[in-house]
């Protein structure tokens, strides 16, 4: 299931970047290019990012988001007048709120839709928070457990530089700081 | 009012403390026990939602504007 509802969401955004290149592009840039760019570029920041850098993305583009949203409410309300004088002639407009009826449904699944949305990324979440057996998220966790216990001792080298500290545990690994840094 | 005393017990259920540091009983057998209840939480609001557009929608509303 989790799987399924994945690919759909990926799906809607390709195809959304496809259609959107190609219009902005007035058919210069081909449906099928403007969805490999798209997703060229997600897979971009997702493998180099990781999950760390995956969800500065996603809170850039949530701004991002909302910006263009609140500036597409005002251009589109300065293009019908004053958005004072658009809201009233909404409500004047015999058609508005003839159909309340239609919003039940929608106010009984909207509930169904959200859990449909957030049940698998917060599960997928946990599942990840799991994954302590690959080895570079088990020499993070290492040096940050040594920070944690003998940080303020550490010798400057362990913790200014990348040369492998004395311990013999992190032999093998950038120092606990540098560990941290990274991640 | 009985709606009202329902619409406060879920906000109430809402905000729950247990289940945040333990993950088990998985349910399923691979669902964490605190995301099962927040999912059948949500169902169970779908289902208030239910009750609240049968019993208090604003039909008057619907009415006023055929007229």
């Amino acid at each position: 299931m989790i799987p399924a509802v994945v690919v759909f969401l990926y799906v809607i955004a390709v195809i959304g970047g496809g259609t959107t290149l190609r219009a902005v592009s007035g058919g210069l840039v081909p449906f099928w290019l403007g969805g490999a760019v798209v997703s060229a570029v997600v897979m971009c920041y997702v493998l180099f990012g990781g999950m760390r850098g995956t969800a500065w993305v996603n809170a850039f583009q949530t701004v991002l988001f909302l910006s263009f949203g609140a500036i597409a409410v005002a251009v589109i309300a300065a293009g019908m007048g004053r958005f004072r004088q658009a809201v009233e002639a909404m409500l004047a407009a015999p058609s508005t709120a003839r159909r309340l009826e239609h919003f039940r449904r929608t106010v009984v699944l909207y509930p169904i839709c959200m859990l449909a949305i957030w049940l698998p990324s917060v599960f997928l979440g946990v599942i990840a928070n799991q994954a302590v057996d690959v080895p570079a998220i088990a020499a993070k966790i290492d040096a940050r457990a040594t920070l944690a216990a003998e940080g303020p001792t550490l010798p400057a080298s362990a913790v200014t530089s990348s040369a492998p500290p004395p311990r013999a545990t992190m032999s093998s690994s950038p120092s606990s700081r540098d560990m941290l840094r990274c991640g | 009012m009985a709606a009202a005393l329902m619409v406060a017990a879920c906000y109430a259920r809402h905000q729950d403390f247990w289940f945040w540091r333990e993950a088990r009983p998985l349910v399923f057998g691979f669902l964490p026990i605190g995301l099962f209840y927040h999912a059948a939480y949500t169902v169970a609001i779908s289902l208030l939602m239910l009750v609240l557009v049968r019993t208090h929608w604003p039909a008057h509303l619907e009415r006023s504007s055929h007229e």
